[in-house]
């Protein structure tokens, strides 16, 4: 069976990137074997937020640590930036660090794009989910040319380039996860994605129910063999021996309770924040596995083991991360273990 | 204040892969090499070079392995990366290393920006767009607040080649790195002075070189900004080996560039650019690039663009044997060279130049050049030897 990954959420919104790459050292120190890192313009929270540029920021962490995979979670790469730049981007970081890059996708944000132009300042001409999708399946397709082609001239709906190559390329592409929330985009990650990338804390039917047997659908209509993407999960887990820190650390990601819509929706960050800040912390809590009990913790966490996702990657909401990887290498990792392997 | 002269490592991106990149850069701060500026390119010239790693990943990688400024230059807005990520990318690794990154923007060259598709303007819309984009960058730095973390305001900006909504730049260091042009046009030059952090430039003689940094001097002085507060930064391309014949056959094969005598900045495809390089000799290099053994020829070389005032002088060379000159230019060169604000030398700083400045003949307001040229041999009986 697939081995276990547990990997680390590298909270960029959160820490300044100087002290986010100490952390992210901190991680591999305490046994984590990826940590991945957000690629935003503008924070979801405007008091306290941070919006590091992730590509120089990963190379960083790359080169102060030796085994921990390094990649995006998510990175949107069709607006602000253009998929060759990007793919010119990931083959630089795979030739630096061979075999421990990825690249995580999505179809983007408002808040992120808009601020930088994307098709008319102030006419909010953000494209519709289907055009969004249609860019990042193009951009997939364009940047995995790149790696494996030379003097790639390509003419997309939204992309082209002229005789481009790639010259410096790891031998390897750079493995492509594809981030869903819905069974669309989830079936196109079985499909093409070297991995899927969901997010934990919606009601575990939409993983069983719908996302997962869509991947799976994915790589049955492409002819591969079941299990070929990797199923990655961001999970959001609040775990200190102390129940309520573990509680009001939650605090800070009182956004990730709004709803899509609003995410979509809202560009700017003080209207985010205003809007996450009127949420309850029972609302704020409740997208989180909040808890103190390491059985009940792992046992919630084992749901998703247990769903068929073989990527964990945890996001922990406090000030404290060192504490927090402390706590869960001792505490929660040899539990997962033992639970995958039974 | 008046800067410390230093003299470091153009690191080539578009010449070697990422790794040896930071080897080499490594082995120049303990050589004694003062930081290190990396190319910024999509294709290298030449296809033979075949390397073209993403500078703005690897500045990251680099700032960890060494400890002394590192930069980027030239890069370009607009194509490639829009003006406000390069703000933001710039705004990261100035967080990361706090007062070691600084950056020039260029007006862009073909080989490099074609390759996303776009229009490729004329050379005098590329430099209005590079001044264009040194505003967006700007702005968004003027976003930050006193204390780190904070925010003064919000940016926007809506110009003819740029977009940006309100928003703000999300560093953390209340100080942004300088954010130099690069050019190796006077008008553009002393453009530069009235707003630019800084000048960088190409070099190919110390006439042209010193006739740059004194327009850019001189919009310094028309604008009424402090001279002390900018910085003029040379990067010295040049071919030594341990004989004569070794450093004239890396020049042709290696570097062959400066000896090109037309302008690039069209130029799309590094298989053409190996056709454009073909038949250059040894007399081409006359006066556009050193090429010498002798030790002594390469130190006065160095020295003379220091003397100029050139706050910061990076050396690149032609050869394939990097570390071996690197160890060379350690042993040899740079205890040699006479550096400003190290406590034995008078080269004239900024401040004096400025001085001496409102009597000296400046360009038209008028003048302008297509600043897309690091080549063209634009300014007649200049062209001799270093």
């Amino acid at each position: 069976m697939t081995e276990l990954v547990l990997g680390y959420k590298a909270s960029a919104e959160q820490f300044d990137p100087r002290t986010l790459v100490e952390i992210s050292v901190a991680a591999e120190r305490h046994g984590m074997q990826s940590v991945v890192v957000s690629d935003h313009f503008q924070p979801w929270r405007h008091t306290g937020g941070h919006a590091p540029f992730s590509l120089a920021w990963l190379a960083a962490v790359g080169e102060r640590t030796s085994t921990i995979r390094l990649g995006t979670s998510v990175m949107t790469p069709t607006f602000r930036y253009n998929p060759a730049v990007l793919a010119q981007a990931f083959a630089t970081l795979g030739c630096l660090y061979p075999g421990r890059v990825m690249l995580g996708v999505g179809t983007g944000e408002a808040l992120n794009e808009i601020a930088t132009g994307f098709r008319g300042a102030g006419e909010q001409d953000w494209p519709e989910f289907k055009e969004r999708f249609a860019r990042l399946r193009e951009a997939v397709e364009l940047m995995r040319l790149l790696w494996t082609q030379e003097r790639v001239s390509y003419a997309g709906e939204y992309y082209s380039t002229h005789g481009a190559s790639i010259y410096d390329r790891p031998e390897q592409p750079v493995p492509v996860y594809i981030a869903a929330g819905g069974p669309l985009v989830a079936r196109y990650a079985g499909r093409a994605g070297d991995g899927f990338i969901c997010t934990s804390g919606k009601g575990m039917p939409l993983y069983t129910d719908t996302l997962l047997p869509a991947v799976a659908e994915g790589e049955r209509k492409a002819g591969r063999t079941p299990g070929s993407a990797a199923r990655m999960i961001e999970i959001k887990l609040s775990y200190d021996t102390d129940a309520d820190a573990a509680r009001e650390n939650t605090r800070f990601w009182s956004p990730l309770a709004l709803s899509a819509e609003q995410k979509h929706s809202i560009s700017d960050p003080l209207q985010m924040e205003a809007a996450a800040d009127a949420l309850p912390i029972d609302t704020i809590a409740g997208r989180w596995i909040v808890g103190s009990d390491p059985d009940d913790v792992a046992e919630r966490i084992g749901a998703y083991i247990d769903a068929g996702f073989t990527e964990l990657v945890f996001h922990a909401p406090g000030p404290d991360q060192e504490r927090f990887l402390a706590l869960f290498e001792r505490d929660i990792a040899p539990r997962l273990r033992a639970r995958a392997a039974s | 204040m008046t800067h410390q002269q230093r003299v470091g490592l153009a690191a080539m991106a578009d010449r070697f892969p990422a790794a040896e990149l930071m080897r080499l850069s490594s082995l120049a701060e303990r050589a004694g090499f003062d930081g290190t500026v990396l190319s910024d390119h999509f294709q290298p010239w030449l296809a033979r070079h075949g390397h073209a790693a993403h500078s703005w990943s690897l500045a990251g990688a680099l700032g960890q392995a060494g400890r002394g400024p590192l930069g980027i230059a030239a890069v370009t807005a607009g194509y490639r990366l829009h003006p406000a990520v390069l703000a933001q990318a710039a705004a990261t690794l100035n967080d990361l290393y706090p007062g070691r990154f600084w950056c020039a923007l260029g007006a862009g060259e073909a080989l490099n920006e074609h390759v996303v598709g776009q229009y490729w303007p004329e050379a005098a819309e590329r430099v209005r767009q590079m001044f264009e984009a040194l505003e967006v960058v700007t702005k968004l730095f003027a976003t930050l607040g006193d204390a780190p973390g904070s925010r003064r305001t919000t940016a926007r900006h809506r110009g003819s080649s740029f977009t940006v909504e309100t928003s703000s730049l999300w560093a953390e260091n209340p100080t942004p790195p300088p954010v130099l042009i690069a050019t190796s046009g006077p008008a553009t030059a002393r453009r530069a002075g009235r707003s630019a952090d800084g000048l960088m430039t190409i070099a190919t003689t110390p006439e042209r070189a010193g006739l740059l940094r004194e327009r850019f001097l001189t919009g310094v002085a028309e604008a009424g900004r402090d001279p002390d507060t900018v910085r003029t930064v040379l990067r010295l391309d040049a071919s030594w080996a341990a004989d004569e014949e070794t450093a004239l056959r890396q020049a042709i094969e290696e570097w062959p560039l400066p000896a090109v005598r037309f302008p690039r900045s069209d130029v799309r495809s590094p298989q053409d650019m190996e056709q454009l390089v073909r038949g250059i000799g040894a007399e081409d290099f006359e006066g556009r690039m050193l090429v010498s053994a002798d030790t002594d020829a390469h130190v006065r070389a160095i020295q003379a663009y220091l003397d100029l005032g050139y706050d910061e002088v990076y050396l690149h060379n032609a050869g394939t044997d990097q570390a071996g000159w690197i160890a060379h230019v350690g042993a040899e060169v740079l205890p040699r060279l006479r550096l400003r604000g190290t406590g034995h030398d008078s080269t004239p700083s900024a401040r004096q130049h400025a001085q001496d400045l409102p009597h000296a003949p400046g360009p038209t307001p008028k003048e302008q050049d297509n600043d897309d040229d690091r080549t063209r041999p634009r300014l007649q009986g200049l062209r001799r030897a270093v």
